[in-house]
């Protein structure tokens, strides 16, 4: 075993030297930068050597559990969490199915115009995509509401913005809309290394449209999905915030709160480096595990492992 | 070829599509005909479907704005030398990873990967770029983001699927990896290079908060940037005049920014992008083409 | 520290190894570094200000800019932390362990920092280049105060406060919409529960706007809350309470005279200002839009004249344009207050406020940024900072007092460029604060105050502005505005301690109990007000006190009541 990678050995070690430059950069921009992690470990004032600081251990990890009404409140925005990233697996098919439905377009020019805007979504920032529903959701003089007025549906109007019924849904919809025809890309171009020959075979074969789609096109696609299956399980933690802090308001809090915007709504960023670090490190380390066990899954599962 | 007959699948099909592009695009527009429409009709919120007295104030407005356009000329630079930079590092990376021989490459690969998920915070990043003496440096745009992990992946995962076989030849015509992924490898990676230059020419395009965080002199002050601070500029000042009203007793200073030139400065910098995505998107869409000739 | 030299030369000599290795894999770029034009004896000096609004103002050329650099041979580069939020630029700052060359803080707890980690110079050294600061007694109580609190042990001056000086006016001015008030009668307000029969009472006489927009009584915005419900503060404030500068959840009388409570507390005027609310709301006074509407909505609602009452003149001030005002058909907006109310009178601010600037130890333009401080803290640069130049907005008469001129008035009303380009602002905007309060009397001039909106002249023109003011000033002798009406009448009005602004920072170990409770107070204000019945909302006030206090409110309490003690005794000394 050892002596066949003799020969390989030496051209994988000239291969490794040619990729230095850039896992050298990965590691100074990356790992470099992770030395801080060291402040979370103490009580750290900006401008102080560490040394002049207080040494305590685990009390920035340990210190959130320690509450009962903060316990409580882990637990509702965990839910939440957990809720808005199942949800996002869940829909983690649909970029391959609109990559798959888009190419079924015959007329060429409107497969292209289609695929060029449905990513415009993707550029708007999130501040701006709530200034529209703004505008169209608005109770004075909102879109939907002027249209609801006049069709005599509803006196007053309805505060579509501020209802607590039905946020991680409402929240789901906007997160694929602003997302589908972007993440779609990646399909699209996987779709392109397909072997036209076995489509030509398979048609010679007698098979249908769909059994096309179904034995041939997703099993070429299948394993970006994968790749990308596994990174967002790795982000089950990570919803970001930018989407929720902008849609967020006294009555829909309850259910929008996932853990990235609890941790900004209680203040545990910025003001204390030594908590916000703290965070910062627990979801990395979070992260990383349920990569790795994603993998392992996989293996068992698919006996073939992604990374 | 012989044409196929349009079958009730083609109608719905192609008639959902619609349907999500038009409600990907309505935004859009929207905001478009904000820009160029009646300031004050924009101001009462009269603008929804048809623009009215049009004009391009807002734009020359907007184009006033002070240090826009060497900004602009540092936008553009930065997406295309770390675009370029980025290409290069995430295929090449990613042909690398494919190559069973690669010295430890299980353990690189996940070395690379794990990145994704590490965050240090800012202020380590900070000292780290301060070290490095990047602050005030051009390349703090182009270097970090040099060997992205997803492009790599990506890139990885879209050349594992070419045939070895085509480079197997070249391998035996004594062609080395160099030689090998440039001749062989690239070319024949066009839809994925297309799609990992998109995604980080657009990152470039967007991001701001490296400017904020490192860069103190305006010599490389990205558009995103001037733009944002020329929104936030007047909210600060009523957020000041809250606090005391006594600095400045005159409101009439404190005219907001109207809608308008708010939408105009969206416009302003998703425009740039639609405008060059066809280009990409020949490419990627290449893929689809394929599908064309199948169906 | 030496841990961190030695990862500093590691660091960069892997980057060298990458830098190269990249350059020769992929070819050589050309870096589009561009080089800077440097003029002769012209200084850059850099900048951080943390409570800056617009310091990219110095990176464009401005009338104020030309002044900075004719005058002094200094240009500002400037950085502010607008849209970053939560101080992360100046926490970077301080933990690299180097500032640029000039630094304003925006809270005394990292100027101290700053101070005690060595990383600002002490300005006592360099009394003869700072004679502006020191040969002003005006500035006495202010530097002694900051020797105190920042100095260490040494009493050194590190930083200087901004807004130091004479103060004499109000920051709430509770207004309605006057035209509609006269057409219902002007009913009286005798408390502040009676402007909801009243506001009701206007609503329906003016339900629309001659646009066809709708009219609320009331409209709140969420944009502005810090530990608690910003508007609910605004009004209580207006029973003569401060619940923004003491520490957080705590309000206590204007004048340091009374009680500490907490604004949990049955009796508290911030629990006043939510039942007010919340009535309105019942009421249907209240804009549904409050819950999700930005500031942006509320100004273009106040512009519209949609909104029947507002807590302060200036927001209001949009609907009051001529061609609405001075016509015989009147409409806008004029002061209406309650007759028990005792609105809060901006004190003298001995000791400046909390915002404070110094010079960073690293600069290495150390002349040029003393220069810089010194002209900051002279008449002539405060002058500048609020009137402009002489012949932009204003003149000095044969008299040698100084007036805005008709043209001057243009421009500010409008919002107009000066006639040699660029704004007023430009200049304040630059710090986004200035040394001196808008009035303080100029000693360089004829003792007249430091801004030219409290000059006699500008007094004057609002005697007469238009029929909406004069129809107002029928019905309160004659009065100015009703600041100077409540002060010559002796009522409506309450004193403001400085002690307010000597409050400490909270230490540590309170920073994220306050977090935390603040997130409470502002979700659950929010949801009282629009509850949709007395118990809903009774239910609401109990969990959230049952939450503060398990978060550890108590703490947070006893540690306001002994800080504001503290502050009492501060203020006191000097005074």
């Amino acid at each position: 075993m050892k002596r066949k990678g003799v020969i390989s050995n030496k051209n994988g070690v000239r291969l490794f030297l040619l990729t230095l430059p850039f896992l050298i950069a990965t590691f100074i921009f990356c790992y470099m930068p992770l030395f801080g992690w060291r402040y979370a470990f103490f009580d750290y004032k900006a401008g102080f050597s560490l040394m002049d600081c207080k040494f305590v251990g685990f009390k920035h990890f340990l210190e959130p559990f320690s509450n009962a009404i903060v316990r409580e409140d882990l637990i509702r925005v965990l839910k939440n969490t957990f809720a808005m990233s199942l949800l996002g697996i869940l829909a983690s098919p649909l970029p391959m199915l609109f990559a798959i439905f888009l190419s079924e377009i015959r007329l060429h020019k409107c497969r292209k115009i289609v695929q060029t805007v449905t990513t415009i979504p993707n550029f708007i920032s999130w501040v701006l995509v709530f200034s529209l529903a703004y505008s169209l959701f608005a109770v004075d003089g909102g879109l939907v509401n002027n249209i609801l007025k006049a069709l005599g549906l509803s006196e007053h109007g309805i505060n579509f913005l501020a209802s607590q019924d039905h946020v991680w849904v409402t929240m789901w919809l906007v997160g694929i809309w602003k997302s589908l025809g972007w993440s779609a890309i990646m399909y699209i171009s996987a779709l392109s290394s397909v072997d036209v020959g076995m489509y030509e075979a398979a048609e010679i074969d007698g098979a249908g449209r769909f059994q096309k789609i179904w034995y041939l096109t997703i099993p070429s696609l299948l394993p970006t999905f994968f790749v990308l299956l596994l990174l967002s399980i790795a982000n089950f933690l990570n919803n970001g915030m930018d989407q929720y802090f902008v849609f967020q308001n006294a009555m829909n809090k309850e259910h929008i709160e996932v853990l990235d915007l609890y941790v900004y709504n209680n203040g545990l960023v910025g003001n204390n480096i030594s908590y916000s670090t703290a965070v910062g490190m627990l979801k990395s380390l979070i992260s990383v595990t349920l990569l790795f066990m994603a993998n392992g899954a996989s293996k068992l599962i698919r006996h073939e492992s992604v990374f | 070829m012989k044409k196929k007959k349009v079958t009730t699948f083609d109608i719905i099909n192609t008639f959902i599509f619609i349907f999500l592009a038009l409600i990907c695009a309505f935004p859009f527009y929207y905001i478009f005909i904000n820009t160029i429409s009646g300031n004050d009709l924009v101001a009462k919120g009269a603008i929804t479907f048809i623009p009215k007295d049009i004009h391009l104030n807002n734009y020359l407005e907007v184009f006033k704005i002070q240090g826009l356009f060497p900004a602009f000329f540092v936008s553009v630079a930065r997406t295309i030398i770390g675009t370029a930079f980025s290409v290069i590092a995430a295929s090449f990376l990613g042909y690398a990873m494919t190559k069973k021989e690669y010295w430890n490459r299980k353990f690189w690969y996940r070395f690379i990967i794990v990145t994704m998920y590490l965050n240090a915070g800012i202020i380590p990043a900070y000292i780290n770029m301060k070290n490095l003496g990047l602050l005030n440096n051009f390349w703090v745009y182009v270097l970090p983001a040099l060997a992205s992990p997803f492009n790599v992946i990506l890139a990885k995962t879209y050349i594992e699927s070419i045939p070895d076989s085509l480079e197997e030849s070249a391998e035996l015509d004594g062609a080395g990896y160099l030689k090998r992924f440039f001749y062989v490898v690239f070319p024949l990676s066009k839809p994925i290079i297309a799609t990992v230059a998109i995604f980080s020419a657009v990152q470039q395009w967007n991001s701001f908060m490296d400017t904020v965080m490192y860069m103190t002199k305006n010599n490389f002050y990205t558009l995103q940037y001037i733009l944002y601070k020329y929104l936030n500029e007047v909210n600060t000042l009523a957020q000041m005049m809250q606090q005391n009203a006594t600095s400045i007793t005159n409101s009439a200073q404190l005219t907001l920014t109207p809608a308008s030139i708010r939408f105009t400065i969206t416009a302003v910098t998703v425009l740039p992008i639609l405008l060059v995505y066809p280009f990409f998107q020949r490419y990627i869409v290449k893929g689809v083409m394929i599908g064309a000739v199948k169906g | 520290m030496k841990l961190d030299k030695v990862l500093k030369k590691f660091t960069t000599g892997l980057l060298c190894v990458a830098m190269v290795s990249s350059m020769a894999a992929c070819g050589s770029g050309k870096s589009p570094e561009v080089k800077e034009k440097s003029e002769v004896e012209n200084v850059t000096l850099t900048g951080f200000i943390s409570f800056g609004g617009n310091s990219s103002a110095t990176q464009k050329a401005t009338w104020f800019t030309d002044i900075l650099k004719e005058k002094l041979g200094i240009t500002l580069n400037l950085q502010d932390d607008v849209g970053t939020g939560a101080g992360q630029i100046m926490q970077s700052l301080l933990a690299s362990g180097e500032l640029p060359d000039i630094v304003g803080f925006n809270n005394p707890k990292d100027a101290k920092n700053a101070a005690s980690a060595g990383l600002l110079l002490n300005l006592n050294e360099y009394k003869d280049q700072l004679p502006n600061i020191f040969e002003n007694e005006m500035y006495d109580s202010a530097r002694n105060y900051q020797q105190d609190l920042t100095g260490g042990d040494e009493k050194g001056l590190y930083i200087m406060p901004t807004k130091i000086g004479t103060q004499d006016d109000i920051n709430f001015n509770p207004q309605l919409r006057w035209d509609v008030y006269k057409k219902v009668g002007k009913p009286e307000i005798k408390t502040l529960e009676d402007y909801i029969p009243v506001l009701k009472e206007m609503q329906e006489a003016y339900p629309e706007t001659e646009e066809g927009k709708k009219v609320y009584g009331i409209s709140l915005f969420s944009g502005w809350d810090n530990n608690n419900m910003a508007l609910a503060t605004y009004i209580s404030t207006l029973y003569g309470v401060d619940s923004r500068g003491i520490s957080p959840f705590t309000e206590a009388p204007s004048d340091g005279n009374g009680e500490v409570i907490s604004i949990l507390d049955d009796k508290s005027n911030y629990k006043r200002a939510l039942d007010f609310f919340y009535k309105a709301n019942q009421e249907g006074l209240v804009d549904p839009d409050s819950i999700t509407q930005k500031w942006d909505n509320v100004l273009d609602k106040y512009n519209n004249g949609q909104i029947l009452f507002s807590p302060w003149e200036w927001a209001a001030a949009g609907y009051n344009t001529t061609d609405r005002t001075n016509v015989d058909d009147f409409k806008g907006y004029q002061s209406v207050w309650a007759e028990d109310f005792t609105v809060p009178i901006l004190q003298d601010n001995l000791i400046g406020e909390n915002w404070s600037l110094g010079i960073s130890s690293a600069c290495k333009n150390t002349e040029a940024a003393l220069k810089f401080l010194n002209y900051f803290y002279s008449y002539e640069c405060v002058d500048l900072l609020y009137n402009g130049p002489e012949g932009g907005v204003w003149e000095v008469d044969q008299d040698g007092f100084r007036y805005v001129t008709d043209e001057g008035w243009d421009i500010l009303d409008n919002g107009k460029d000066l006639a040699e380009g660029g704004k007023i602002l430009d200049a304040y905007n630059i710090i986004n604060s200035s040394a001196m309060t808008s009035q303080t009397i100029n000693t360089e001039t004829k003792d007249q105050t430091m801004s030219y909106s409290y000059w006699d002249a500008t007094l004057n023109r609002n005697r007469d502005a238009n029929k909406l003011v004069s129809d107002w000033k029928a019905d309160h002798d004659g009065a100015v505005n009703m600041f100077l009406y409540s002060k010559e009448n002796n009522k409506n009005l309450i004193k403001t301690c400085s002690a307010f602004t000597m409050m400490s920072t909270p230490p540590d170990d309170l920073q994220t109990p306050i977090a935390q409770i603040a997130d409470v107070v502002k979700t659950y204000s929010w949801k009282m007000v629009f509850a949709k019945d007395q118990s809903e909302y009774d239910t609401l006030w109990g969990e959230m006190r049952t939450k503060a206090d398990g978060l550890g409110l108590e703490k947070i309490m006893d540690w306001g009541t002994k800080e504001f003690a503290n502050a009492l005794d501060k203020e006191a000394k000097y005074k």
